[in-house]
């Protein structure tokens, strides 16, 4: 190294050295985050096919008073995800077959709207931009056998909503 | 050697000497807050330090190359509505460092972390929130405070 450089280095060096005191300096910042209003289920009506004949199927339609109904709240105009779990048969004194799901969902609690078919499968819907809520009506099938024993069935239909983040 | 050799040298070592004096003073500053934006109750959310637009940002600026350890003082859980607090988390590569000639390196910001400076540095910081599926709605916020000591 010829005396230049070496005098260029010591001339950085003491530069460094002279800057070396240590010295603590602190900043802030702030996390912030927006959680939305968590979902709320209710089934406010059983879907109720009264009086069933033996070998005669009876329908209650979604948009008929009989339906299944339920109210989701949420955050106004977020958009959910609903699944049913569905039964295949009612049990009672016996079983008796549960087919034909319809359903239809809307934000005004009265029958009527989108129509879809209640399943495993995602059905995507839009809670209400001003009250967040959204309603759905489910009918089915009810398919008796001549042989059906008499007396009342009953079943369990499950929704499952879930934000999807939009 | 003559001096056509060796002055430009002494120059550039002058210019050095020189230069602690015309730079600002070495600084610290938050430029960005970690930001979730909106989220889902029941379902975490991350932001990656790496992230350009969400992740939070400091800036350490006027140094030509120093020595320095970093640390966080990081909260457990951010504040809400009517005093909900919503847990929050900081994983071994939740922070990341880059300066002059070095990318983004992550790092653990929950340890005391050694770095060199080059000039200036930017520390990136990154995060996780648990919301429970109860989580009461509204706004969330807490304060992340970065320490850096100049070694």
């Amino acid at each position: 190294m010829n005396t230049a450089s070496k005098l260029t280095l010591a001339m950085l060096a003491l530069t460094l050295v002279g800057a070396s005191a240590a010295q603590a300096q602190s900043a802030n910042i702030t996390a912030t985050a927006t959680v939305l209003t968590p979902l709320t289920l209710t089934g406010t009506a059983n879907l109720a096919f009264g009086n069933v004949f033996p070998g005669i199927n009876k329908t209650v339609a979604a948009s008929d008073a009989a339906s299944g109904r339920f109210t989701i709240a949420g955050n106004p105009g977020s958009q959910v995800s609903m699944t049913f779990t569905l039964p295949t048969n009612l049990t009672g004194a016996g079983t008796l077959a549960i087919a034909s799901w319809t359903g239809e969902h809307n934000n005004t609690n009265t029958t009527g709207g989108t129509t879809f078919t209640p399943s495993a499968a995602p059905t995507l819907a839009t809670l209400d931009a001003g009250t967040g809520n959204r309603f759905l009506f489910i009918g089915a099938t009810v398919q008796p056998t001549v042989a059906q024993a008499a007396g009342a069935y009953t079943g369990t239909i499950t929704l499952n909503v879930v934000y999807t983040g939009l | 050697m003559d001096a056509t050799q060796w002055l430009p040298t002494v120059l550039v070592g002058v210019a050095l000497l020189a230069a602690p004096s015309a730079l600002p003073a070495q600084s610290v500053t938050g430029i960005r807050n970690l930001t979730f934006g909106t989220v889902i109750p029941g379902v975490p959310t991350t932001v990656l330090q790496n992230d350009a637009a969400r992740s939070g940002q400091f800036r350490i600026a006027g140094v030509i190359v120093r020595n320095v350890t970093i640390s966080f003082t990081l909260p457990t859980a951010m504040n809400g509505p009517l005093g909900a607090t919503m847990p929050i988390t900081f994983s071994n590569t939740s922070a990341g460092f880059t300066t002059t000639f070095q990318p983004n390196t992550p790092f653990n910001p929950n340890t005391p972390y050694n770095e060199t400076v080059w000039f200036s540095a930017t520390i990136t910081l990154g995060g996780r929130v648990n919301p429970s599926p109860t989580q009461r709605a509204g706004n969330y916020s807490a304060n992340i405070i970065m320490t850096v000591i100049f070694l």
